[in-house]
């Protein structure tokens, strides 16, 4: 009995470490404290960014480089991709994994359109002699967009792994917690799209 | 709702897809604004719809109004760090160097950058001297006797130059004698190149 006890430990992860002390799933306090790093971590790279930007106001010159159609249409392509994910989350919430996969799928596609409009708008920056060195301005350009595409990269790769599992009708919170870093993605492009290429 | 994590947040799906809606609206009012404008009250309002829906996704998409008020105390801790530490490197970064007060406003009535606002200043520029000009010209103005720059010291002629000579040279570079120095018109504001230019009159010119 004692070693079947032991398995079933073992196969339901989920329940046993599941909520923290405080009735929370233990999943959803940790990706707020995680969030909250990311707060500190994109919040520090823009406050130096917006004190360089006052500082140099001619920066606004530089800004102009940037392709505004470009911006745009990734900014319409993160919100939709975060309005599936919040869809998959949804259906996650009503315990239809196989909606909320193909929803998460959606999303990834998202971050896909978004990963290869920024790989050209790097491409046309970079053949332009627009580079990191070229400037302050463009060394936070790159820090800022590049930072903000790894996390593309990295809620991509969350969001797939989950989506294979709800698909499976499997670790269905696990779309919530995918999802809420995503629209936390988006956020911050909500903040970067005016300050590196509207406000020129 | 029988998943362990659901936060029962009891919106249709409806509900996401006019938040989304208005998302999308919101950011064409921020693109036609900058296309029109760019005053600084325009900036402020596309900051203030950038605010707007960062708020909505947070409470709509991320649920943050069904979580407990510690979870949001979190992320407004996080928020309070940064902004403690944008305040408190104000005064070090956006004022440094003489700053042109009025900011974005003044730099649009001044779009080419070629004007100074204020007096120039020996004492800031010896701050621009240090970090921009003294890797050449060195610390003693000789420029390693003229090898790697100007010698402002020995070659009395340079500084003999009136200013407008010498600022069109501090701003656009100038290749001369093998030596080749930079245009710092995109690096450093009219001030800072004004500021400059006093300090290295103050510091190496010959007194009258």
């Amino acid at each position: 009995m004692s070693s079947s006890a032991a398995a079933t430990d073992l196969h339901a992860p989920e329940r046993a470490g599941d909520y923290t002390s405080t009735g929370l799933p233990t999943g959803r306090v940790a990706i707020w404290w995680f969030l909250a790093s990311e707060i500190a971590i994109f919040g520090g790279a823009v406050a130096c960014y917006l004190l360089y930007r006052l500082h140099h106001p001619e920066w606004a010159e530089q800004a102009a480089h940037t392709v505004n159609a470009a911006g745009a249409f990734n900014t319409v392509v993160l919100l939709t991709s975060s309005l599936s994910a919040v869809l998959a989350h949804h259906a996650a919430e009503q315990g239809d994994g196989k909606t909320a996969a193909r929803w998460i799928n959606w999303t990834v596609l998202g971050g896909l359109v978004f990963l290869g409009v920024k790989a050209w708008e790097y491409a046309h920056e970079i053949g332009a002699g627009l580079v990191p060195a070229k400037s302050l301005f463009w060394s936070f350009y790159f820090l800022l967009t590049g930072l903000h595409a790894l996390h593309v990269i990295g809620g991509m790769t969350a969001l797939y792994v989950v989506g294979r599992g709800a698909a499976r009708g499997q670790h269905l919170g696990r779309v919530e917690l995918a999802a809420i870093y995503w629209h936390f993605v988006d956020v911050v492009w909500i903040f970067l799209f005016p300050l590196l290429y509207i406000a020129s | 709702m029988d998943s362990p994590t659901a936060t029962g947040s009891g919106h249709g799906a409806g509900h996401y897809v006019r938040i989304w809606a208005v998302l999308l609206g919101a950011l064409v009012v921020s693109l036609v604004l900058g296309a029109i404008t760019n005053s600084p009250w325009a900036i402020a309002i596309i900051f203030a719809v950038a605010t707007a829906k960062a708020a909505l996704v947070l409470a709509h998409f991320m649920h943050v109004k069904l979580e407990p008020r510690w979870i949001r105390l979190i992320g407004a801790g996080a928020v309070a760090v940064v902004g403690v530490f944008f305040i408190g490197l104000v005064p070090d970064i956006v004022y440094k160097f003489g700053f042109v007060p009025g900011g974005i406003q003044s730099a649009q009535a001044n779009p080419a950058n070629t004007v100074a606002k204020l007096p120039p200043d020996a004492g800031r520029g010896a701050t621009v001297y240090a970090t921009f000009c003294l890797a050449c010209h060195q610390a003693d103005g000789r420029g390693k006797n003229g090898t790697l720059a100007a010698d402002f010291v020995s070659d009395a002629s340079r500084l003999a130059k009136p200013d407008s000579e010498l600022l069109a040279s501090i701003a656009n570079g100038r290749q001369a004698n093998g030596l080749s120095m930079p245009p710092w018109k995109d690096a450093l504001t009219a001030q800072q190149r004004a500021d400059a230019l006093a300090y290295i009159r103050t510091q190496f010119g010959r007194k009258p």
